[in-house]
């Protein structure tokens, strides 16, 4: 009787650390999966940023593949721009000028402008431990001297 | 020990190890071998630096598409050839963007305007048409 009882108990000490084991790689693997799933979504979003009207280039009315940086310097970046992002998971998102390489790298105010670098969009200032940087090139319009700049758009997903 | 519980032992041992096989079967099975968000991002890269490349303003009033348009006639732009015009700008834009030399080639309809690459390894390409030529960015890597 007693040996029975030995079996039973170590069989279910066995299938107790086997299920463990089995819902941690479960778990490990879901995770795994809504990482993709806001890496996509972002993918998607730094296709279609640069076509958002608040951003976009108009010009006489005729829309063009390109950031109109005035517009971008009169957005306050830490709005909560919730509608207009449907990703499901935070981001920043910013334009950066690379050439020619501008005066000064920092970030643009209305009062360094256009001799800045950085052009904030979108800073939901929450805490993050790490992040992943997806970017891709971007022309930069300048109104002021209808000039077009090479630059990039960067999204950093925040995790 | 009782033989029917030696028996009953060696079932379980078999049944955890079938249990542990198919949770590494099925753990290795389900990885998928293709990199498709690492494709995605290069070729949205190609078709938007392309896109980049026509709009950028190389001097006063003109844009890169037309010292591509002036290159096709065979003309200058901004006071130099302007095919030499096209390669230099779009050289600077590439590395810019942290390309090598070696990762592109950009065309104007056949004609080579970047340095000779002999890519072994896969493409993207995007094009548009200008003054009746194609101009193409081929990315290799």
């Amino acid at each position: 009787m007693i040996e029975t009882i030995l079996v039973a108990v170590v069989f279910m000490v066995v299938l107790i650390v086997a299920l463990a084991f089995y819902f941690k790689f479960q778990l490990a693997s879901i995770e795994d999966t809504a990482d993709d799933a806001c890496l996509v979504s972002n993918i998607v979003l730094l296709a279609s940023v640069t076509t958002m009207p608040e951003v976009q280039c108009s010009i006489g009315g005729k829309t063009e593949n390109c950031i109109d940086t005035s517009k971008v310097l009169l957005f306050d970046p830490t709005r909560n721009y919730g509608s207009l992002f449907t990703t499901n998971c935070d981001q920043k998102v910013y334009f950066t000028q690379l050439y020619p390489v501008p005066e000064n790298n920092g970030t643009c105010t209305q009062n360094d402008y256009p001799s800045c670098g950085v052009y904030e969009f979108y800073d939901p200032n929450v805490d993050y431990t790490t992040s992943i940087k997806i970017s891709t090139p971007t022309s930069l319009y300048f109104p002021l001297t209808d000039e077009y700049v090479f630059g990039k758009t960067t999204i950093e997903v925040l995790q | 020990m009782k033989k029917g519980q030696m028996e009953i032992i060696g079932f379980l041992v078999i049944v955890l190890l079938l249990f542990f096989s198919l949770i590494f079967y099925f753990s290795f099975a389900s990885k998928d071998t293709t990199d498709l968000i690492g494709e995605a991002e290069d070729n949205l890269e190609v078709s938007n630096l392309l896109a980049a490349i026509k709009l950028q303003t190389v001097c006063e009033g003109v844009q890169l598409n037309d010292a591509i348009k002036s290159c096709v006639a065979g003309g200058f732009e901004c006071g130099e050839d302007a095919c030499d015009l096209v390669q230099n700008e779009v050289a600077a834009i590439v590395r810019a963007n942290n390309w090598n030399e070696e990762e592109y080639s950009f065309y104007i309809d056949e004609q080579l305007v970047s340095p000779e690459v002999a890519c072994s390894g896969n493409t993207f390409v995007d094009d548009y048409i200008t003054s009746g030529e194609i101009v193409r960015l081929v990315y290799c890597y």
